[in-house]
């Protein structure tokens, strides 16, 4: 077990951003508003989000415009399996999560057999048609104006109930799926499979002579991203108590891709940094200056242009300077004249 | 254990490889030499399904593996070291050696790597792409023999290496092959490939042009010298 002074520097940081999301209902409201905890744990799900990007992306190779199907498949599942099947809350979360993964699946059947801008284009292709399909179908999905739907308690025992309408429960709510799906996705890329991931993004035929099926391990990449965008889209719905066709459109998949892209793409957690960032700076711009994204696009052609590594690059780099400078200040000898300066002269 | 019968390689209109036979027996080490340019990587990219024979037949085992995909190729036991090394920079040794195991390898697997090539225990938390030439053939060859192949094709182990760690990887080569694993060894470094194989194929277009053990290839200096341009008093 490591003790804290054994811990890497951006370990460190990892264990205070952890104790900040896990006190911030606490300690938010000490500094600011208590609209910023719902931003923290929207930051949350959209970071979740980003990171699906990510792991297509950044660990795999593949960029996809179309994750924002799976995260409108995950949205829909709850909101029609509550609204109209009238289902309780953990079938239908279940609901959500199922026709997500398995939409990924069915479309990842076809779009796992392109790779670079073909990829990217098939997925925008995927991203239009289901947007289409759902905006056409407005009857059962609401469309443009969404189905928002009548939250369902989360546990329900005699007169004892437990539900999302508590704000306080629904950003540990969010922050534990989250948390989960985040160890989920460490273990994944920690494991065999993982490393092959990593392997086909940097060489599919390489990956072919260790007797991976750089098909099917796109595949199995393309389901696992579909998985956690649409728990981000489970989320968002519950969040939001509604779900909307504006969801599926690929520009939401390209915020996803920018906000991975800033953070720091191939990074477990630079896609929550990158969310953070831009939606802070969202949310400040816009009260002043309706068109706020282009203080955006500009920030993400800095990053692209300057720090592809993105902010989790920065500050690696940033923090690597630090701590060297100091191991080499520790482990150096002190000239004489420092010496003598910190001791006096030798009597 | 390996059989190539009559194989046929095009690139595009290029005739390549024109009714290539060869065959590598159980234990066997075996070396195919030849000018730049005259097939010999195509050889064993066609035997890796990389480059897909146009006809001719590729037997591994009991297995025509012209007829299978080539990532199931691997999984027969067939390891491929290709030119260049060609590790997974971006892994740890560590991960590179779990890569193809489908899972961790076991502390007994690792160990008996790790005595074969105990410069990799050092490196195993470093990325791949930070060791040295030889270091990275190292791992190349370790991954495959963490697979469990049969046998090892190696293209050019030695090209870019330093010289003092030829030799080296030249007795590294010699313990696997007596280990009981087969080598196709592709080299264009002629002395090498007489210190490990025991048999030779010379290639010359696309064309088997010589076989003969070692042996034989030292007794005649002007075949070497006809084909290859070398001179055997140079080894």
């Amino acid at each position: 077990m490591k003790t804290l002074q054994n811990l890497e520097p951006l370990q460190i940081l990892g264990l205070i951003g952890a104790l900040f999301f896990l006190t911030a209902p606490i300690t938010i409201p000490l500094v600011a508003n208590d609209f910023w905890v719902s931003i923290v744990a929207e930051i949350m799900i959209w970071g979740l989000f980003a990171a699906s990007a990510n792991l297509l992306f950044g660990y795999t190779g593949l960029l996809s415009f179309g994750q924002a199907v799976y995260f409108g498949m995950g949205a829909y599942g709850v909101a029609l399996s509550i609204d109209i099947f009238g289902f309780s809350f953990w079938p239908a979360v279940l609901v959500g999560i199922a026709v997500a993964t398995v939409t990924a699946f069915i479309t990842g059947i076809f779009a796992a057999r392109l790779t670079w801008h073909y990829f990217a284009i098939i997925t925008v292709v995927f991203s239009l048609i289901f947007f289409f399909i759902t905006v056409g179908w407005y009857d059962v999905t609401g469309g443009d104006d969404g189905l928002p739907f009548t939250l369902p308690p989360v546990f329900k025992a005699g007169g004892f109930e437990v539900s999302l309408l508590d704000l306080t429960f629904q950003y540990y709510f969010i922050l534990a799926v989250v948390a989960g799906c985040f160890a989920l996705m460490h273990m994944l890329l920690k494991s065999p499979l993982g490393f092959a991931f990593i392997a086909v993004r940097e060489n599919a035929s390489r990956a072919g002579l260790v007797g991976y099926n750089p098909y099917m391990i796109r595949l199995v990449s393309f389901v696992f991203a579909g998985f956690f965008a649409g728990v981000s889209g489970v989320l968002f719905a519950l969040f939001s108590r509604s779900a909307s066709a504006h969801f599926l459109f690929w520009t939401v998949s390209g915020e996803g891709v920018v906000w991975m892209i800033v953070g720091g793409a191939g990074t477990l957690f630079g896609p929550v940094l990158g969310a953070a960032f831009l939606i802070i700076v969202r949310e400040e711009l816009s009260l002043y200056w309706e068109h706020y994204l282009l203080v955006v696009g500009v920030i993400v052609i800095l990053f692209v242009t300057y720090a592809p590594q993105g902010i989790m690059g920065l500050l690696k780099s940033a923090l690597d300077r630090i701590f060297k400078r100091e191991r080499e200040a520790a482990n150096s000898v002190p000239t004489v004249g420092e010496a003598v300066a910190k001791e006096g002269p030798e009597s | 254990m390996l059989k190539l019968e009559g194989l046929n390689t095009h690139y595009g209109k290029s005739h390549v490889l024109q009714g290539v036979d060869l065959k590598v027996g159980d234990g066997e080490s075996v070396a195919l030499l030849g000018r730049n340019g005259v097939g010999k990587t195509t050889t064993l990219r066609s035997i890796m399904g990389l480059t897909p024979p146009s006809s001719g037949a590729v037997t591994f085992g009991d297995t025509r593996t012209d007829q299978i995909e080539p990532h199931l190729i691997p999984r027969l036991g067939l390891g491929y070291v290709p030119q260049g090394r060609r590790i997974f920079s971006n892994l740890t040794v560590f991960e590179n050696l779990c890569i193809g195991l489908n899972r961790p390898p076991t502390e007994d697997e690792l160990d008996e790597i790790y005595q074969q090539f105990p410069i990799l225990k050092e490196r195993t938390t470093q990325a791949g792409g930070t060791l040295s030439g030889g270091e990275q053939q190292m791992l190349a060859i370790a991954r495959c023999l963490v697979m469990k192949s049969k046998m090892l094709l190696m293209d050019e182990p030695t090209e870019g290496i330093m010289p003092k760690l030829v030799a080296t990887l030249r007795n590294k080569i010699r313990a696997v092959n007596a280990s009981g694993i087969s080598v196709l060894l592709v080299e264009q470094n002629f002395v090498m490939a007489l210190a490990v194989c025991t048999r030779i194929y010379i290639m010359e277009k696309g064309v088997i042009c010589y076989e003969g053990s070692s042996h034989d290839l030292r007794e005649n200096p002007d075949i070497a010298h006809r084909y290859l341009g070398v001179a055997i008093e140079s080894s």
